[in-house]
């Protein structure tokens, strides 16, 4: 699982250097299948230089606690 | 010109890799000694200005729909839910087909990319959001529809529900426990809270740094974890171990025996708690490292589309839950989070604070309260979640990561099978709706449902109160804040806005009842609570009327179904429908506004409900919203 998740490592790790934070993800993470979605958003926040933030950006309904997220 | 050496021709340039290299000579070593335009770099500068990009390009979704096959047991999910029905075919076992087919259909709605959710308040039977277009969509779809089997398996089976949600994944706690306890997971923490209650804390995170946690003597759990942000948790812990070793040094200063033994005492309580923390880390690692072996075979066999390799994660969810979550505020304490020393955020997970009473995020101020404001509230998160990613695993027709998570947790695997085994055949008190997929549903669907309603309905109408025998489900709308008393309390004369007519008017608060109002048919007290109410937050409450007496509410001048309590006697016993009689309760939403609407509509048109086609003009309609018929 870690190699496969390498790409994301880094990812993270260039966010954590540029914001000084994690980005977050909602929901059940990591999923196999979104590695290139997760790469994609961090740099596309990093370009935007606006750290990432599923959790603020979901409606919010999903704070509610009847609703499960993934 | 300047001559440029071939780099890539050049021993050891291959391995290198440096960004930051490569945006200099991409940006032509702007700021360097040379000018850059005299430069012959064999291409096209970019635009000065643009950084460089990393990640590539978006990815790309699926828009292939799953195969036709003939199966066994063919999932049945009702009208404009072929598509759902399809993946389920595919990618499900015809057990797991079974116990969906046996139950009601929640609403289902198809969103693009990688999303999906479960609502349980949301519709009758709770709504299901999952990706229609990513390759692993058939789990998605698995894991939310399981969500909603946990919900409806109840609702629709026990004749005594009180209309909670996720109700059926309540059997799986006693399991969860035993399992999390003999793994070493779950341990008492209440020398931890205790310290924090009795002491509070208040100390620097970073010494360097500004932030400071500060967590008020005399806070109790809740208070505590509210104050706490994703890694809190593990560095109050170690702030804890080493305020009680100083305090251990100072009570051992005063020499006297009461205190040091007791100073003694709490910083061993504080150490041992502390050594558990770090233990169950040992403990997610190795099973880690053995589903790891089982995830890369089944990602060696399996196709995509199949979702298959998600189990992994879905099996490190559990252990998310079983640990409170609290594992990844130890990861985020050591900054250790999505790296390769990462413990659960590299095994699956969900948010911070969605399994304990933490806040969720370290962003906004706005969006980092808690999403759980109770332990009841948390556990409904671990057992839900629990029973969710069970189902993907139990469902999935490759059965080797659901025998090793048998292996590890064996009591949750047993009593999650016994559950699966009463779903088929246990008996479904709830007619099975399989209703239309709500993006597929239109008005004219929804009317003509309601003028196939059976015109009995209406000509059964209770509307004197000497019909009203102890069975007769009567309905009472009150302000949802009431809800919890009414549940503890039953429907008293005693609390406040149980007075539904009066529910209001009173301007600032609401006034004391003195009789209880009820209907005795839904489409008056859905019509009264649209009509009256449709501005509040208000909830419709089923109950048997049992040996209450009622007399005509007068006042209620249109509605032939409306009663009340009669005018207590002195010293007679006041109005009473105790918790018992309750049979279920709802949110008056959007749906019953659009039922009333429809059938206001429907007998606008003359003739009214019952005997005239309605098929010209437009028909009120909301887009997502189905009209509720029925309680």
């Amino acid at each position: 699982m870690d190699e496969e998740l390498q790409p994301v490592f880094e990812a993270v790790a260039r966010h954590r250097e540029k914001f000084g934070v994690y980005p977050e993800f909602d929901g059940l993470f990591p999923k196999i299948s979104l590695i290139d979605h997760y790469v994609y958003e961090i740099d596309k926040a990093i370009r935007m230089n606006k750290p990432l933030s599923m959790i603020e950006k979901r409606p919010s309904e999903f704070n509610k606690s009847d609703v499960f997220i993934d | 010109m300047r001559k440029c050496i071939d780099l890539e021709s050049q021993p050891g340039f291959q391995q290198i890799y440096s960004p930051v290299l490569q945006q200099a000579i991409d940006r032509g070593l702007e700021g360097h000694s040379g000018d850059p335009k005299n430069i012959d770099w064999g291409y096209n500068l970019p635009i000065p200005g643009t950084k460089p990009t990393k990640g590539g390009p978006k990815p790309k979704k699926t828009q292939k729909d799953p195969p036709k096959v003939v199966v066994k047991d063919p999932a049945k999910l009702g009208t404009g839910n072929q598509f759902w029905e399809s993946l389920f075919d595919n990618y499900i076992t015809q057990d797991a087909r079974k116990v969906v087919n046996r139950f009601p259909t929640p609403i289902i709605k198809g969103v693009s990319g990688w999303d999906g959710y479960h609502q349980a308040g949301a519709g009758e039977w709770g709504t299901v959001v999952s990706s229609h277009n990513h390759e692993g969509r058939a789990f998605i779809f698995t894991h939310e529809y399981w969500h909603a089997l946990d919900n409806i398996i109840d609702l629709a089976s026990n004749p005594d529900s009180t209309g909670l949600h996720m109700q059926s994944s309540l059997r799986l706690v006693p399991s969860m426990e035993k399992d999390a306890k003999r793994l070493g997971l779950s341990f008492n923490e209440k020398v931890y809270y205790k310290y924090l209650e009795d002491n509070g804390i208040n100390f620097k995170v970073d010494p360097s740094g500004n932030r400071t946690i500060r967590i008020k003597k005399g806070s109790n759990r809740q208070q505590a974890e509210e104050q706490m942000y994703p890694g809190d948790h593990w560095r109050i812990m170690e702030q804890m171990l080493r305020q009680s070793k100083k305090d251990l040094h100072k009570a051992n200063a005063t020499k006297d025996p009461v205190k040091m033994a007791r100073a003694k005492k709490l910083h061993e309580d504080i150490g041992a708690l502390y050594d558990k923390h770090i233990a169950r880390l040992e403990t997610i690692r190795k099973i880690k490292k053995e589903a790891a072996v089982i995830h890369r075979k089944l990602k060696q066999t399996s196709q995509p589309e199949q979702g298959y390799n998600h189990l992994f994660s879905a099996l490190g969810d559990i252990f998310d839950a079983l640990t409170d979550g609290r594992v990844q505020d130890w990861e985020y304490a050591n900054e250790v989070w999505m790296s390769d020393k990462g413990v659960i955020s590299t095994f699956g997970r969900h948010g911070s604070g969605y399994y304990n009473m933490s806040r969720q995020s370290d962003y906004g101020k706005q969006t980092s309260s808690p999403r759980n404001y109770n332990l009841d509230g948390a556990m409904r998160s671990k057992r839900a979640e629990t029973w969710a990613e069970w189902g993907s695993m139990w469902a999935s027709h490759d059965n080797t990561m659901q025998a090793f998570a048998s292996k590890i947790l064996p009591s949750i695997a047993k009593q999650f099978d016994a559950e699966m085994k009463r779903a088929l055949t246990i008996k479904v008190i709830a007619d099975l709706n399989k209703i239309p997929n709500a993006s597929t549903q239109n008005a004219e669907n929804q009317i003509d449902s309601i003028m196939a309603n059976p015109r009995t309905i209406e000509t059964t109408l209770i509307t004197r109160p000497e019909d009203i025998k102890p069975d007769t489900i009567m309905y009472h709308i009150t302000d949802s804040k009431n809800v919890g008393n009414v549940l503890k309390y039953g429907l008293t004369t005693k609390n406040k806005a149980v007075n539904s007519r009066l529910m209001g008017q009173m301007g600032s608060g609401y006034r004391k009842a003195t009789k209880i109002f009820a209907w005795s048919d839904f489409n008056s007290a859905q019509r009264y609570a649209a009509r009256s109410h449709w501005d509040k937050d208000v909830t419709i409450i089923a109950f048997k009327s049992g040996n209450q007496t009622w007399v005509k509410d007068e006042l209620e001048k249109f509605e032939q179904t409306a009663f009340k309590t009669p005018r207590k006697k002195k010293g007679s016993k006041p109005a009473h429908i105790p918790p018992k009689n309750i049979t279920g309760y709802r949110k008056i939403d959007k749906g019953d506004t659009l039922n009333v609407m429809l059938r206001g509509d429907a007998q606008a048109r003359g003739g009214g409900l019952f005997t005239r086609q309605v098929n010209e003009g437009k028909i009120p309609h909301w887009k997502n919203v189905k009209s509720r018929t029925t309680f």
